[in-house]
């Protein structure tokens, strides 16, 4: 111990003790200060920071050594340094004050040199330790202080008493909350708790604590102004010495940004999983990230995605599409150009259907490599888009049904048969080529009808049918067997009954199972039925009123042919759409006032055979037609006149390529329709005709709408059934033309009059002048009609029956036709200046022959009348007659022109001159 | 506006083009039926604009559409050539891109696609020559 710089301060007003002390301290190198006075002790130690030791006197003049001990004990500057008294005194009272005042020891005098150097050193050593020790403590405080600071300022950090009370706050524990330590001190410590933190996470907190133990946990503190903010918490009881609780402690880490991170995070993965798009991303090696959305498993159906292949996931299904994805990746992350870029993304393919999940897929490159998806599930809109368009589709055939009720009743009672006896459609007795022909012709012809009332499921069911009897055909295995197998597999009738549960579900029940009507005329209607109560009013109404009326009514279901054609242009112009074909809308052009017969409807319907034919095959595609100089739209035109009272010609026609000969030739050879020879014997027309044979197509391909070769066949068969007739004439590049020729009426007419005698008559009549006429004047009859209008020729004869009433028969005949018969009659006529009674007497003679034959004919009930010679009356008074009379009037046709023959059935008596 | 040349071997679809083009105030200052037209028609008139049909018949060493348009493209690097395209051509288009095709259009050609398509092309027009005034001044 080095005691060279450290000073002893003596204290004492005898000299001689400061000289006697002084010298034996500074022999033991003690540095020495004396004072005489304890009054200046302070200032002295103010001055002197290297005392460590003050020897005091303790009765001194002006203050005593207790007093100065006690001045300085009370002084901390001072009150370490160690004070050692010096006195004479022995009692044992005066150490005990002496000690009470605060000194270490005693020196008394005498004073004994060993004991003064002995006490002076232990002092000053104990002194000098203490200082030490002092000092190293005071560093360590420092260090604490330090460390205390700076837990002050960084560590949320808080005490509580045992109710939760604060007790103490930390500065950074105010800097997180916003409050100030006053404003938290004594208040409790629920003061930053936050609404969101559940009461189970406090009430385990207590539990925790009390019972001893660590408590820690993420906790929500809710701040003065209001806002929020994460800790971790670790609570633990404080103990006082005996290990009593007496508080709290806590100490928080801010873990508010950790956490906004995790809130966002999950907010943003929230919000994606929540939403209905399905999020995934991919790299170039086209393999899914992980972190894709929940909603990407359930519209993909997978339940894992990361790391697979994002081609295979959505579109493995779809080989174009899978092709186009991925060069279009590839492709896009190859190039550096924005635009090219955007313009590959959009040709990616954005919808694909797995699963039955329609998904829409959205793209964005979000990365010089990353590509993220977006995937709607639009399976729903999709699904409500098609009910849409199939219930629009529903809504086109009813409204069609409904204002073709009569055509389509008529069509669904023909079908219902056809289905009802499916079974026997295949006879058996017959080859498996003739049976396949004529189900496919019998089924072709109900497709075409019902697409026309514009059904929605049985066109289909029917076509998937033909598809597959195509198949099988090709395949050759078909036997008679397995064709039934497949008719009824094809399950025609479910479709059909589906689309009537449309029909009746509109339209009602009694819609579908009302009897066809016939659409009538109201002013025809209420014409017959005056006419009819105007001759019921009569006492004796004649049979002519009641043929006029007859006539009237047998036409009153006659049809506008305009009206029944009226039906065409807008589904040619449907037909043209769906085959991507451009024509212009066509029209049709002919007198509306022409009327056909109401049993004609079907030959009618049958022409959109016609029509498709023409557009399927017969008009080019617009670019074709760009080539070869034509107005990129095709034409078809549609017409008709009347030619005669008889007939009616309907012209179809288009500007299309026309139809090849030389193909039809080919074709007709190879199906044994006609040998090389046969058709060399032909003109080219009737050549065209061919393609009205049946299975004659020269076109490979069939669609929904035409091409089986079975379509102009029916149109045939229909033409046949009312007796009309049809010329094609074709010529290359420039076009097609149909020309049908159809009767004005239809010959079954005839039939209704049969019951009654005066037609019986009539028939006898007409067919003896024809018999006659054929057997002796070799001139051949064409035709044989009845006519509605009395028409009289120039050369002419009148006869008279006798009967209740008068029967006037009338033969009028040409001028050509008359020497025809003249050269019958008289050989050399031709040397006979012909006058007017050589011409009477000529014609009465041939009427009066042949109604010599003709009485013999008649049933022999009618014999018994009086058939009257020839008779003049003029061709006025004739005329008149058949107003009043009821009349038939026959025409026969022949090469030089026309017989006519009328019989007219009269009450009156005819005066006759 | 734009100077145009219309490419496509159908009469027909370069008169729908050209009227829709001057209906939109564009000018259509040549005409190409084939491919090989199309680059002499380029080197002459240096329109602003190529609408060029990706399928036209390559006979007799013929070029069609990409071919052509990679040689209007060799010929002249920022040449702008618009492909017309049907559904079903994805991959031909993006061989297109990929050659320097700056757009497609898809049949039908409708004004509004021809504007949408042109507006994209026609921009970058303007930023050019924007640019070259620029390195004048």
């Amino acid at each position: 111990m080095n005691l060279k710089n450290k000073k002893v301060l003596i204290v004492d007003d005898s000299l001689t003790n400061l000289n006697i002390l002084s010298d034996m301290l500074s022999i033991n190198c003690i540095g020495v200060i004396t004072l005489k006075d304890g009054t200046q002790v302070v200032n002295l130690l103010e001055k002197h920071d290297d005392i460590c030791l003050i020897l005091l006197d303790i009765i001194m003049p002006e203050i005593n050594g207790y007093e100065v001990c006690k001045l300085l004990k009370n002084n901390s500057k001072f009150a370490d340094i160690p004070i050692i008294f010096i006195t004479s005194l022995h009692s044992f009272d005066d150490k005990i004050k002496g000690f009470e005042s605060g000194a270490v020891d005693y020196i008394t005098k005498p004073f004994n040199e060993k004991e003064v150097m002995a006490r002076v050193n232990t002092h000053i050593e104990l002194f000098q330790n203490r200082k030490l020790l002092n000092s190293k403590i005071n560093q360590k405080d420092s260090k604490i202080n330090e460390l205390y600071q700076y837990v002050d300022k960084y560590i949320i950090f808080s005490q509580t008493d045992l109710k939760g009370n604060i007790t103490y706050v930390s500065e950074a524990f105010c800097n997180i909350s916003g409050y100030k330590k006053e404003e938290l001190l004594t208040n409790p410590h629920n003061m930053v708790r936050h609404d969101d933190m559940p009461k189970a996470t406090f009430e385990d907190l207590w539990k925790t604590i009390q019972s001893d133990q660590l408590w820690q946990g993420e906790v929500k503190n809710k701040a003065k102004d209001g806002s929020s903010y994460w800790v971790y918490s670790k609570v633990t009881p404080q103990k006082n010495e005996e290990g009593n609780i007496i508080g709290y402690t806590s100490v928080r880490q801010d873990i508010n940004q950790q956490k906004r991170a995790e809130e966002l995070h999950n907010s943003v993965n929230n919000l994606l999983n929540n939403a209905n798009e399905g999020f995934l991303s991919f790299k170039k090696d086209l393999l899914i990230k992980d972190g894709y959305s929940i909603n990407s498993l359930k519209i993909l159906n997978q339940e894992i995605l990361f790391n697979k292949n994002i081609s295979n996931i959505l579109f493995g299904n779809d080989i174009s599409k899978k092709e186009v994805f991925e060069l279009g990746i590839e492709n896009i992350f190859e190039s550096n150009d924005e635009l090219t870029k955007e313009l590959l993304l959009s040709l990616l393919p954005k919808e694909n259907k797995i699963d039955n999940i329609i998904f829409t897929v959205d793209y964005k490159i979000i990365d010089a490599d990353e590509c993220m998806i977006i995937l709607s599930d639009v399976t729903e809109k999709k699904e409500l888009e098609e009910k849409i368009i199939y219930e629009n589709k529903i809504q086109k055939m009813i409204v069609v049904i409904a204002t073709r009720k009569d055509e389509f009743l008529e069509l669904k009672d023909s079908f219902s048969n056809f289905l009802n006896t499916i079974d026997e459609i295949v006879n058996f007795d017959l080859s498996i080529e003739t049976n396949l022909s004529n189900v496919t012709r019998i089924i072709h012809t109900f497709k075409g009808l019902l697409a026309q009332e514009e059904l929605v499921n049985t066109p289909h069911a029917i076509h998937e049918l033909e598809n597959e009897l195509l198949n099988v055909k090709q395949l050759d295995i078909l036997t008679n067997n397995s064709l039934v197998l497949l008719i009824k597999n094809a399950k025609l009738n479910i479709a059909f009954e589906k689309d009537l549960t449309f029909i009746s579900d509109v339209l009602g029940k009694d819609f579908l199972e009302a009897n066809p009507t016939v659409n009538l005329d109201l002013a025809n209607y209420i014409n017959i039925k005056d006419d009819l109560i105007r001759m019921l009013q009569e006492e004796n109404f004649c049979t002519k009123q009641l043929s006029s009326i007859a006539n009237k009514f047998i036409n009153i279901d006659k049809k506008s042919l305009k009206h029944m054609l009226d039906i065409y242009p807008k589904r040619i112009q449907n037909i043209a759409e769906r085959l991507n074909k451009e024509i212009y809308d066509v029209e049709i052009i002919g007198d509306s006032s022409i009327q056909i017969q109401g049993n004609f409807t079907t030959f009618i319907q049958s022409l959109v055979h016609v029509f498709r034919n023409m557009i399927d095959h017969g008009i080019e595609d617009a670019e074709t037609r760009d080539l070869l100089g034509k107005n990129y739209r095709g034409t078809v035109e549609c017409s008709f006149y009347l030619k005669d009272d008889e007939h009616i010609i309907l012209i179809i026609r288009d500007d299309g390529k026309g139809i090849d000969v030389n193909k039809i030739k080919e074709k007709a050879i190879n199906e044994n329709i006609c040998t090389e020879y046969e058709l060399s014997l032909m003109s080219d027309n009737d050549i065209l005709k061919l393609i009205f044979n049946n299975n004659f197509s020269t076109n490979t391909n069939a669609n929904l709408l035409s091409g089986r070769g079975v379509g102009l066949f029916v149109v045939k068969n229909e033409l046949d059934k009312i007796g009309g007739s049809v010329a094609v004439q074709s010529s290359k590049n420039k076009g097609t033309k149909f020309i049908f020729t159809l009767p004005t009426r239809n010959e079954s007419e005839i039939i209704e009059y049969k019951t009654n005698k005066e037609l019986e008559l009539t028939k006898i009549i007409v067919s003896t002048i024809q018999e006659f006429i054929e057997k002796n004047i070799h001139l051949e009859i064409i035709n044989t009609f009845i006519n509605n209008k009395f028409k009289i020729k120039n050369f002419y004869s009148v006869m008279k029956i006798s009967l209740t009433n008068n029967v006037f028969i009338v033969l009028s005949i040409n001028k050509e036709i008359f020497e025809s018969f003249l050269s019958f009659f008289m050989p050399d006529f031709k040397e006979i200046r012909i006058n007017e009674t050589i011409v009477s007497s000529t014609i009465d003679e041939i009427l009066n022959t042949v109604m010599g034959y003709a009485y013999n004919k008649f049933p022999i009930k009618y014999q018994v009348y009086e058939l009257s010679p020839p008779l003049a009356i003029d061709k006025e008074l004739l005329e008149k007659m058949t107003h009043n009379c009821l009349t038939y009037n026959y025409t026969l046709k022949t090469s030089l022109g026309n017989i006519n023959i009328s019989t007219i059935f009269s009450n009156y008596k005819i005066e006759v001159a | 506006m734009a100077k145009i040349l219309v490419v496509d071997d159908i009469s027909i679809m370069r008169q729908v083009i050209k009227g829709h083009l001057e209906r939109l105030e564009h000018t259509v200052v040549a005409e190409a039926g084939d491919g090989d037209k199309a680059v002499q028609q380029y080197k002459l008139f240096r329109p602003d604009v190529v609408t060029m049909d990706i399928t036209m018949p390559a006979e007799n060493g013929i070029k069609n559409g990409i071919d052509s348009l990679k040689l209007i493209r060799e010929f002249d690097k920022d040449a702008k050539v618009i492909m017309i395209t049907s559904h079903g051509e994805e991959k031909l288009v993006m061989e297109a891109l990929m050659a320097g095709a700056k757009g497609y259009i898809l049949k039908p050609v409708t004004e509004e696609k021809i504007q949408i398509a042109l507006m994209k092309v026609v921009e970058q027009i303007k930023i050019n020559t924007e640019g070259k005034d620029q390195e004048i001044i």
